[in-house]
């Protein structure tokens, strides 16, 4: 009887320390490097466009919160006011874009001076798409991007 | 013939001075902040990918994001913040669209720091709310800088804070707008 009530209580105060565990392991959970992670789906830029311009929903289904490797050439690099950049892939004679917002960590050799021009394979995770409702082209977004590989060089 | 090509001429030059009027960003940059003093760590999520665009004769302001672009520290947050509070896969984008009040005051062609106030109405979570911000353009070397914090009630948005975690969370967000805007050639 005894035997039992102990075993009871260790049990309960096992789960409970397992149950604690797990609570501070999701309270503290970061995000994951993409960098870490390997890709769901590997495509062209142009291709990821062409996706969401003809069927969001699918798209949508497909790619988005994957984690997308993506080729593509470098039509411009933005930097903003706080100095993250961003690269847009995609045709240079098209204004839509997958733009890829960079993580920061990882800025080397992000200057447009650099990047544009050149094609590049990267990896980030798919966040969503904006349509063209401002006559700015439509948009994939890709955030947490980092660069695998430049793939060539400026022509 | 010379008729046609002085018109030929004027349409092009009245083409490029109208494509100087309108100035966009698609990096802009929203911080998201619901912290309070009894939020145990600071609830912040930060989006980097804001599109906007700005007409500088008229005043006309939209801004537009996705919801799910928005990135927290903690990615437990990030999901409660998508999946419970502004359900971004119900309503993934949130559009403002507004005008510069004071636009006139505004030289956009002398370096300096103007403020102005924006009035436009906010479309978050399904519902269309009128927002009236303060807020700063900066002109420098030929950029312009839109700056702007402002208070959005969660409430008015039929964003729902569980009891559980109503004193911890702010009632109003306060959304930090930040957005450096290049010509639109």
């Amino acid at each position: 009887m005894k035997r039992n009530l102990v075993l009871s209580i260790a049990g309960l105060l096992f789960i409970t320390v397992l149950a604690g565990m797990y609570v501070y392991h999701e309270y503290n959970r970061r995000n994951p490097s993409v960098a870490e992670l390997s890709a769901d789906v590997s495509l062209q830029a142009t291709a990821l466009i062409d996706a969401f311009t003809k069927d969001s929903a699918a798209a949508n289904m497909a790619y988005l919160g994957k984690v997308v490797e993506i080729t593509g050439f470098v039509k411009s690099v933005d930097k903003d006011a706080s100095g993250g950049y961003t690269l847009s892939l995609g045709d240079p004679d098209s204004l839509s874009s997958v733009r890829c917002s960079m993580t920061t960590t990882d800025t080397t050799s992000l200057t447009s001076q650099k990047m544009a021009g050149t094609t590049v394979v990267l990896k980030g995770i798919c966040t969503g798409f904006m349509p063209d409702d401002m006559g700015l082209g439509a948009d994939v977004i890709v955030n947490r991007s980092v660069i695998e590989t430049k793939s060539s060089q400026k022509n | 013939m010379k008729k046609i090509k002085a018109i030929l001429v004027i349409m092009l030059f009245v083409t490029a001075v109208q494509a100087q009027d309108k100035w966009f960003t698609k990096s802009g940059k929203i911080l998201f902040d619901a912290t309070v003093a009894k939020s145990p760590e600071q609830i912040t999520g930060v989006n980097k990918s804001v599109t906007c665009v700005m007409d500088t004769r008229t005043g006309n302001l939209q801004f537009a994001v996705l919801m799910k672009g928005f990135e927290f520290e903690r990615a437990l947050m990030q999901e409660h913040f998508n999946e419970n509070y502004v359900e971004s896969d119900r309503f993934p984008k949130t559009v403002f669209k507004g005008m510069i009040q004071d636009n006139a005051a505004v030289n956009y062609t002398k370096d300096g720091i103007y403020p102005v106030q924006v009035k436009g109405t906010l479309n978050m979570h399904g519902q269309t709310h009128e927002v009236i911000a303060a807020g700063k353009i900066s002109i420098q070397s030929g950029a312009v800088h839109l700056s702007s914090v402002f208070e959005a009630g969660l409430a008015d948005y039929g964003i729902e804070i569980p009891q559980l975690v109503a004193d911890k969370v702010a009632r109003k967000a306060r959304i930090t707008v930040d957005c450096l805007l290049a010509p639109l050639k």
